[in-house]
């Protein structure tokens, strides 16, 4: 996503507040890195970062 | 990116090596290549593509190789070619290569072989380091999708913007490339993934009720996209429905204007009919004067003739002093006025008879008289029967070139209404209505599914909740049930800040895009606003609230297409230069003028592949002042050359 869009959403995500704003945009920079390399493997890294955010399941 | 410098060798109509230094200051960031047809410039704009994004993205027809270049050679030995770029990307430099190794085998036939893109980073020293996947990286750059946004060819990229289904889906299609709208689609798409996997573990480490509950939401959440399904669905069916109706809309306009155009045909055979009628006055009047002014040809003989009686008045011969009837008294009588005697032999007599020899008989002096003053005035009347049949002449051919005028006018007009065959209004109108009550019908729905949805968020939410308390209460379930509450929230989140992004944006495109189609157009009195709908939809609209799309010229559609373009970038920040083949073909004079004046300030860096006639003095002296590059290219003897300096 083009810096200008992206920094716009990140305000968007700022404003809204909802959710972790930290969380919201390392989602999207997740997204952002494997999407440019056409990989597929943003799934599990977003699985990751919620899990780290909420702690250990066991 | 910037480009820096384009060097060709053995490549299409180039043979050996050519290069072109692109401008790359902001005040002169226009590079100027022309030359006639044929010259070389869309080679170039190949090149250019080939080197960045190889054969399997670049379509091209016939090889890329040098022909000369491959006659020189033995059948069956290879001939290489190559083209390099270096470039600037995010402050950095880059050098880009890629070459071709072409032989020609004895039935003729050509085969070409490709190498693999090298890119190398050049740091500060001038040190060059070779970049891993090269094509990964310039992808990064300039996604291979977006680059027909930066590198065109001016002549179809009306195209892009033309009514039409496929080209509605293109320009959606480019929103989401240009400004990757998509990544919040991906991220909703995995968030909802793993809140439905977070709760099945929940559901799968849980009771009974739990699991219940976990497969009453997954339910719910089918339903949801169902309806979400069905929502998208209508939605487009609404807009198909509103786009036939603009059309028809539109039709109605053209009908309107197709009427407006008979009418004048109507007033315009009136003005034909008139013009012929001053044409026969005038004619009529010209006939009359030529018959007042019949001396006018024999101007000279009737001066001569006046002159001759002059001269007979001046000497007394007209009328003369001497009476005829008086003389022949006097020879008679033989008795002169004083009672003397005038006999015959006399030589007073004999001078009475040679003075009566020489007196012009009275009647004949009369009409000498009378045709002297007849000579005298019509000479006087000369100037003024000229004057009037000059002026007659004037105002008939003044009157041939009105009706000339008026008949090309109406000519054009009966060209224009040719094609308009007879509409069935009854029938559009029915249509109209039909396609009314379905966007009634429509809109019914969406509102319906709305409701539905919302009625479903709801319940889902409620036993979300009631997930989240339940398990809550069991050891060991809170933190799954916390990721599925976040991973939830967090879909919900990008749900709402997509919508919200996109809606802001079809505003700003709209605004943006505006602005630079009329900063193009001369019309920008006449053209009110471009407007992004639903999906996208692109409509122009005149300062009367009439959608032209339909209705616009080629040009126009080249420069909705280019606006728009622009406005992505401008919304974007993408930076990247513009490089444009034949952008000014199908163009005006006035719109060339604008174009050339606008364009090198809506991106970093414009080059222009243009024709000699495409490039006017006029036009080229109003882009002059930011040409920082210019290069004239030739073709002779089957090769082209690259010649730099200001042509």
């Amino acid at each position: 996503m083009p810096r200008k869009v992206m920094q716009r959403v990140f305000e968007m995500i700022d404003e809204q507040n909802r959710v972790d704003p930290n969380i919201m945009k390392g989602i999207l920079k997740v997204e952002q890195a494997y999407l440019a390399q056409s990989s597929t493997g943003a799934l599990g890294e977003i699985e990751s970062l919620i899990s780290k955010a909420i702690g250990s399941a066991k | 990116m910037i480009l820096r410098r384009l060097v060709v060798n053995n490549v299409r109509p180039y043979r050996g090596t050519a290069a072109v230094e692109f401008a790359t200051d902001p005040a002169s960031n226009v590079t100027l290549l022309h030359g006639v047809n044929g010259a070389g410039k869309t080679s170039l704009f190949l090149a250019l593509n080939w080197v960045l994004y190889g054969s399997e993205v670049v379509k091209y027809s016939g090889h890329l190789i040098n022909e000369s270049a491959l006659n020189s050679v033995p059948i069956g030995e290879a001939v290489t070619g190559s083209v390099s770029l270096e470039f600037e990307h995010d402050g950095e430099q880059f050098y880009a290569s890629r070459g071709v190794s072409a032989s020609r085998a004895s039935d003729g036939d050509v085969a070409e072989k490709y190498t693999q893109l090298e890119l190398f980073r050049i740091d500060h020293s001038g040190n060059t380091k070779s970049e891993q996947f090269a094509q990964r990286k310039i992808s990064q750059m300039l996604p291979p999708a977006i680059r027909t946004f930066f590198f065109f060819d001016g002549d179809k990229i009306a195209e892009f913007t033309r009514p039409g289904n496929e080209q509605d889906k293109e320009i959606t299609r480019a929103v989401n490339e240009v400004l990757q709208l998509d990544l919040l689609n991906r991220a909703e798409s995995h968030l909802s993934q793993l809140a439905k996997a977070f709760k099945k573990a929940v559901a799968e480490h849980g009771d009974v009720k739990l699991k219940d509950l976990e497969a009453r939401m997954e339910r719910l959440q089918d339903i949801k996209t169902d309806l979400v399904n069905r929502r998208e669905l209508v939605q487009t069916e609404l807009t198909a429905v509103e786009k036939e109706r603009d059309e028809i809309d539109e039709r109605f306009q053209n009908i309107e204007a197709v009427a407006a155009k008979a009418l004048q045909r109507e007033q315009l055979e009136g003005r034909v009919k008139a013009e012929l009628n001053e044409i026969n006055r005038i004619k009529r009047e010209l006939m009359a004067a030529s018959v007042r002014g019949f001396s006018l040809p024999a101007k000279s003989a009737l001066e001569r003739a006046e002159d001759i009686l002059d001269e007979k008045r001046k000497r007394n011969q007209i009328p003369s002093d001497y009476k005829d009837t008086f003389l022949r008294d006097l020879l008679e009588s033989e008795k002169c006025i004083c009672e003397r005697p005038l006999e015959a032999g006399s030589s007073a007599f004999e001078h009475i008879e040679r003075l009566l020899q020489q007196v012009v008989p009275n009647s004949i002096q009369n009409r000498a008289l009378v045709l002297h003053s007849e000579i005298s005035r019509l000479v006087k009347e000369q100037p003024r029967h000229q004057i009037a049949i000059l002026g007659l002449l004037k105002r008939l051919e003044e009157a041939l070139k009105a009706l000339d005028e008026v008949q090309h006018e109406k000519e054009q007009i009966d060209a224009e209404l040719a094609g308009h065959a007879a509409i069935d209004i009854g029938l559009l109108q029915q249509r109209r209505k039909a396609l009314e009550s379905e966007r009634d019908s429509h809109q019914f729905d969406l509102v319906r599914v709305g409701n539905q949805l919302e009625q479903n968020n709801d319940a889902f939410e409620r036993m979300e909740r009631e997930f989240r308390e339940e398990s809550a209460r069991q050891k060991g379930l809170a933190v799954l049930a916390g990721r599925a509450r976040l991973a939830s929230d967090a879909e919900k989140e990008f749900e709402s800040i997509r919508e919200r992004l996109v809606s802001d944006l079809k505003g700003e495109l709209s605004e943006e895009a505006t602005r630079i189609f009329k900063s193009f157009t001369w019309k920008d009195d006449f053209f009110k606003r471009i407007e992004v709908g639903e999906h996208y939809l692109l409509k122009l609209f005149d300062v009367g609230g009439h959608n032209l799309r339909s209705v616009m010229s080629m040009g126009e559609t080249q420069l909705l297409s280019l606006a728009f373009i622009l406005s992505m970038t401008e919304i974007s920040d993408h930076v990247a230069p513009l490089v444009i083949d034949t952008p000014l073909a199908r163009l005006d004079r006035t719109v060339r003028i604008n174009l050339v004046r606008a364009l090198p300030n809506l991106t970093r860096q414009l080059v222009l592949l243009c024709t000699d006639s495409e490039m006017s003095l006029e036009v080229k002296s109003e882009i002059a002042p930011r040409v920082g590059k210019e290069y004239l290219l030739t073709f002779e003897d089957g090769i082209s050359t690259i010649q730099e300096g200001a042509f």
